[in-house]
C-alpha cells in the first residue's frame, strides 16, 4: 500500500466523522452501503457495519439511516473496546482499571452481560464480594451468561463459607465452558464437606529406608505397603470447631522393625485467619509401643495484594516409650523431649499454578543434648492444578541441621546439610477415587560420615474420599 | 504486487482489442479480474485444523468470533471464576496446617533416624568417650578431642 | 479508502467495477471486512454479476462459514458463469469449516489443478487429509450430528446449509455397514444410546 493510501485508510477509520467528497452526492451508492451495513450489523460484524455506514455518509451526508447506523455501530464498537480493555486489565491484575473501562458499557447495551461478568470478577479481585454479587445481577438474567454468572456466584458463596449453597449453584451450571469448570470444581469442593472420610492404600519402594551411609556395604532398601484412613468433622463449615482422627498402618517387605502403626486424634478451632488445634498420638514400631505425643499447632494466614502470607507453629511433647522399658541401653534413652516446628511463607496462585516459598525452622530439644538439634532452611513448591482436577506438585527444600552438643560416641559435633525434592501427583478418576503417585529424593551430607547418605523413594496409591454435607 | 501480475496483465492487455467493442471486457475490467485473482490466490491457504468427524459433544459450528461477540469474555470469566474457586479451595487446603499434617510422617522418619544413630554409636564408639553401655551419658564436653 | 480506490479506478479505467476493484484491493491487503462491504455494494449495484462469489469467498476468510455456504449457493444460482477454480477452493474451505467433508472434497475435485500450482498443492494436501477421515466408518453419533445440524439450519431458514448437512449425513450413512439412517428419516431418539 502506498503512503497516500495508508493515510487515507487511517483517516477513514470506522468511527472517524466522515468528510463528504466535495460537491459529489451519490444517493444510490450510499443506499447500497447502508444496505451492506445493515446486513453486517445483523450478522454481528459491527466493525464492517461501521465501515459501510461511514462510506455511505461520505457519498451522501444527508443519509439519515447511515448516520443512525454509524452512531449505533460506533457505540457498540466503543463498548466492545471497553470490554476488551477491561478483560486485558483483568489479565494484567489491574481490577481498578478494569472497573474504570467498564463504565463505558451501559446496562441496556448488547455487551451488558459481559460487562457484568467482568465487573463482578474485578470486584472479587478487590475482595468486594458484596458489590460483586450485586454486579452479577444482569448476567444472571441473560441466557448467554447465566451459567458463568452462577459459577461466579458459587465462588462468592464459597468464599463466604456457604459451601452447601456453592455446591447447589455448581450443580446447576449447565452451559458450555462454565459447566466444564463447575464439574471440575465439584470434587474439590466435596473434599471440604463437613464430614470428610478418606482412605488410601499405598505401595512403595524406599531405596534407603535404613539411611545406610554412602560407601557402606549393606543395603537399606525395602518395599512397603501402607493403609491410611482419616476422618475430619467441621460441624459449622469452614469456620468453627474441628475434630479429626488419622490412622496409619504400614508393613515393610523385609525390615519389619519399621512396621508402623500410628493413631492420632485432634481437635481445635478454625477461624477466618487461621486455626488452633491440639492433638494426641500413639504409635507402635515393629509391633511394640514406640511413641506417645501431645501437641499444639497454630496457623495463621492473610491475603495481601493477591499473595497469601502464612505462618505456622507447632510444638509436640514426645515420649519415646522404649525409654520407659525396665531394661534399656543408652541408645534407647535421651530421645524424648520437646519438638518445635515453625515456618513462614508466601503463596501465589494464578490458575493453574500455585507457587509457594518459605522458610522452615525445626528444633528438637531432646532430653540428651547431643540428640537435640536445630534445623532451618528454605523450601519452595509449585503445584499445577488442571481443570480436570489433576494435581502435580514439586517441592524443594534445603536445610542446615546443627546438633546442640557433641555426642560422646563420636567426639565431634554433628552438623548436617539436607537437600530434598519431591514430585507428587494426584489423578482423580471420579468424584471419589483418585490415583496417587510420589517420587522423592533426599541427600544428607554430615560432618559425621556415618550420617551422609542419599535416598530415593517412590510410591503409588489409590485414595477414596467421601464428603458428607 | 506479485512479480507475475505485470506480466499477466501485459499478456491480457496485449490479447485485448485496441478499441473495446460495446459489451466486451474493457482493460479496466481485465485489470480488476487480475487483481481479484491475485487477491484470492494470496489468501488461499489450507485450514490449520485437521479434519475430524464430529461426535455427539462436538460444538455445532467451529469458532466464529465475529459472530459471537462476548464468547471470549464468557470463557475468560468462566476460567477466572474457576481459578478463583480453586484459589479459595487451595487456600483452605493450605490452611490445613502443614505442620500438623507432617507430624504423622515424622514418627517413622524419627524412628529411622534414631535407629541409624544407635547403630552408628554402636559401630563407632570413641575410647574413653562414653561407650554404648554408659547409660544416659550426656555429659559431653566441647573440649573433648575429636575422632582420629 | 473505497472512494479513493474507486476514484483512482475511475481515472485509470471505465467506472464499470469500482467497488469490485476496491474490494479486491482490500482483500489483497487482508482487510476482509472492508472487502466484504465493497463486494456487497458491487453486488447490490449490479456492477458485476459475479460479485456474489466474492462475497462468499470473503465470508469464508472471515470464518463466517455458514453465511459463506449460503452465499456460495446463492452465487451459483445467480451467476453460474462466475464460478472458477479458485472460488471452488474457497468453497471447499467453507465446507471444511462446517465439517462438511464430502462437500469440501467435491469442491476440491471441481477446483482441480486449474487454480494454479500453489493452490493445487494445497488442494491435494487437503484431499489427502480428507480421505484419511472419510475412509473410516463413521459412528452413529456422527451421522446423528449432521442430521441435527440440518434440523437447526432449517429452523434458521438456512435452506442450502440444511440441504448440505443432510447430503453429508446421507453420504456418511451410506459408508456404514448397517446403512444407519440411510433413508434420512429415522429418528435419532432411539439411537442416542447407540455406540
Amino acid at each position: 500500500m502506498t503512503p497516500l493510501l495508508l493515510l487515507l485508510a487511517l483517516a477513514h477509520a470506522p468511527c472517524t466523522p466522515p468528510s463528504p467528497a466535495a460537491g459529489v452526492v451519490d444517493a444510490r451508492g450510499a443506499a447500497a452501503y447502508v444496505n451492506a451495513g445493515e446486513m453486517e450489523m445483523a450478522a454481528g460484524a459491527v466493525r464492517a457495519a461501521a465501515f459501510a455506514y461511514g462510506a455511505a455518509l461520505r457519498l451522501d451526508a444527508s443519509n439519515l439511516r447511515a448516520r443512525e447506523g454509524l452512531a449505533r455501530a460506533c457505540a457498540r464498537l466503543r463498548e466492545d473496546d471497553a470490554v476488551e480493555a477491561a478483560s486485558a486489565h483483568l489479565d494484567a491484575a489491574r481490577p481498578r482499571e478494569a472497573l474504570a473501562s467498564l463504565k463505558e458499557v451501559t446496562e441496556d447495551s448488547a455487551r451488558a452481560d459481559d460487562a457484568a461478568l467482568l465487573r463482578a470478577l474485578a470486584l472479587m479481585e478487590l475482595g468486594e464480594d458484596t458489590a460483586a454479587h450485586t454486579a452479577l445481577a444482569p448476567a444472571t438474567r441473560s441466557p448467554g451468561a447465566a451459567g458463568t454468572a452462577r459459577l461466579l456466584e458459587a465462588v462468592l458463596a464459597f468464599r463466604a463459607d456457604r459451601a452447601g449453597e456453592a455446591e447447589a449453584l455448581l450443580v446447576g451450571v449447565r452451559e458450555g465452558r462454565a459447566r466444564t469448570s463447575a464439574e471440575a470444581l465439584l470434587p474439590l469442593l466435596r473434599r471440604d464437606e463437613r464430614l470428610r472420610l478418606s482412605a488410601a492404600v499405598r505401595a512403595g519402594w524406599d531405596g534407603n529406608l535404613a539411611r545406610v551411609p554412602e560407601g557402606a556395604d549393606e543395603s537399606g532398601a525395602d518395599g512397603a505397603t501402607a493403609l491410611e484412613a482419616s476422618v475430619s468433622w467441621t460441624p459449622t463449615g469452614a469456620r468453627g470447631p474441628l475434630l479429626g482422627a488419622n490412622a496409619l498402618l504400614s508393613r515393610q517387605l523385609t525390615q519389619h522393625a519399621f512396621d508402623a502403626m500410628v493413631v492420632d486424634a485432634h481437635g481445635g478451632w478454625r477461624l477466618g485467619w487461621g486455626e488452633a488445634l491440639a492433638g494426641a498420638s500413639y504409635s507402635q514400631l515393629g509391633g511394640s509401643p514406640y511413641l506417645m505425643a501431645l501437641r499444639l499447632d497454630v496457623a495463621a494466614r492473610r491475603e495481601v495484594g493477591g499473595l497469601l502470607l502464612q505462618a505456622e507453629y507447632g510444638v509436640r511433647r514426645e515420649l519415646f516409650l522404649r525409654e520407659l522399658a525396665p531394661v534399656l541401653s543408652s541408645q534407647d534413652s535421651g530421645f524424648s523431649g520437646w519438638r518445635h516446628v515453625g515456618g513462614a511463607g508466601v503463596a501465589w496462585w494464578r490458575a493453574p499454578l500455585l507457587l509457594r516459598a518459605g522458610w522452615r525452622l525445626e528444633a528438637d530439644r531432646a532430653d540428651a543434648a547431643f540428640y537435640s538439634f536445630v534445623e532451618h532452611g528454605p523450601e519452595a513448591g509449585l503445584t499445577l492444578l488442571t481443570e480436570s482436577g489433576v494435581a502435580v506438585g514439586l517441592e524443594l527444600r534445603a536445610a542446615a541441621r546443627r546438633f546442640l552438643d557433641v555426642d560422646p560416641s563420636f567426639g565431634t559435633l554433628r552438623a548436617d546439610g539436607v537437600l530434598g525434592a519431591a514430585l507428587t501427583a494426584s489423578l482423580p478418576m471420579d468424584a471419589h477415587w483418585s490415583w496417587l503417585a510420589s517420587l522423592q529424593g533426599t541427600r544428607v551430607v554430615s560432618t559425621l560420615p556415618a550420617f551422609t547418605h542419599g535416598r530415593v523413594a517412590a510410591a503409588l496409591g489409590l485414595r477414596y474420599t467421601l464428603g458428607v454435607p | 504486487m506479485s512479480r507475475t501480475r505485470p506480466l499477466l496483465l501485459l499478456a491480457l492487455l496485449a490479447a485485448a482489442p485496441v478499441v473495446a467493442a460495446p459489451g466486451s471486457p474493457t482493460s479496466g475490467d481485465v485489470e480488476v479480474r487480475v487483481l481479484l485473482r491475485e487477491a484470492l490466490e494470496t489468501h488461499a491457504v489450507p485450514p490449520a485444523e485437521l479434519p475430524r468427524l464430529p461426535e455427539a459433544a462436538t460444538p455445532a459450528t467451529p469458532g466464529r468470533p465475529e459472530q459471537a461477540p462476548g464468547k471470549g469474555v464468557k470463557e475468560k470469566a468462566s476460567a477466572h471464576a474457576s481459578a478463583r474457586a480453586r484459589e479459595v479451595l487451595e487456600q483452605l487446603r493450605l490452611g490445613k496446617s502443614p505442620a500438623r499434617a507432617g507430624w504423622q510422617g515424622k514418627d517413622v522418619e524419627a524412628a529411622t533416624a534414631q535407629e541409624r544413630i544407635k547403630k552408628a554409636r554402636r559401630q563407632a564408639p570413641l575410647p574413653g568417650a562414653g561407650g554404648p553401655n554408659s547409660p544416659g551419658n550426656n555429659a559431653s564436653s566441647p573440649d573433648k578431642p575429636g575422632p582420629p | 479508502m473505497a472512494l479513493a480506490l474507486a476514484g483512482a479506478a475511475a481515472l485509470a479505467a471505465p467506472p464499470s467495477t469500482p467497488h469490485l476493484r476496491a474490494g479486491a484491493e482490500h482483500f489483497r491487503s487482508g482487510r476482509f471486512e472492508e472487502a466484504l462491504v465493497e463486494f456487497r455494494v458491487s453486488d447490490t449495484l449490479g456492477e458485476a454479476t459475479d460479485a456474489s462469489w466474492y462475497v462468499a469467498a470473503t465470508l469464508t476468510k472471515l470464518g463466517r462459514a455458514e453465511e459463506a455456504h449460503e452465499a456460495f449457493a446463492q452465487a451459483e444460482r445467480r451467476s453460474p458463469g462466475g464460478r472458477d477454480a479458485l472460488l471452488d477452493f474457497y468453497r471447499a474451505l467453507a465446507c471444511h469449516q462446517l465439517r462438511l467433508y464430502t462437500c469440501a472434497d467435491a469442491a476440491l475435485v471441481a477446483a482441480g489443478t486449474r487454480a494454479g500450482p500453489t493452490v493445487a498443492g494445497h488442494a491435494a494436501k487437503m484431499r489427502a487429509e480428507l480421505m484419511t477421515v472419510l475412509r473410516a466408518e463413521p459412528s452413529r453419533a456422527t451421522v446423528d450430528w449432521y442430521f441435527e445440524r440440518a434440523r437447526e439450519a432449517e429452523a434458521r431458514s438456512q435452506l442450502a446449509l440444511a440441504a448440505a448437512y443432510r447430503r453429508e449425513a446421507a453420504a456418511l450413512a451410506r459408508r456404514r455397514q448397517d446403512c444407519y439412517r440411510c433413508d434420512g428419516t429415522a429418528s435419532a431418539v432411539h439411537t442416542s444410546q447407540a455406540p
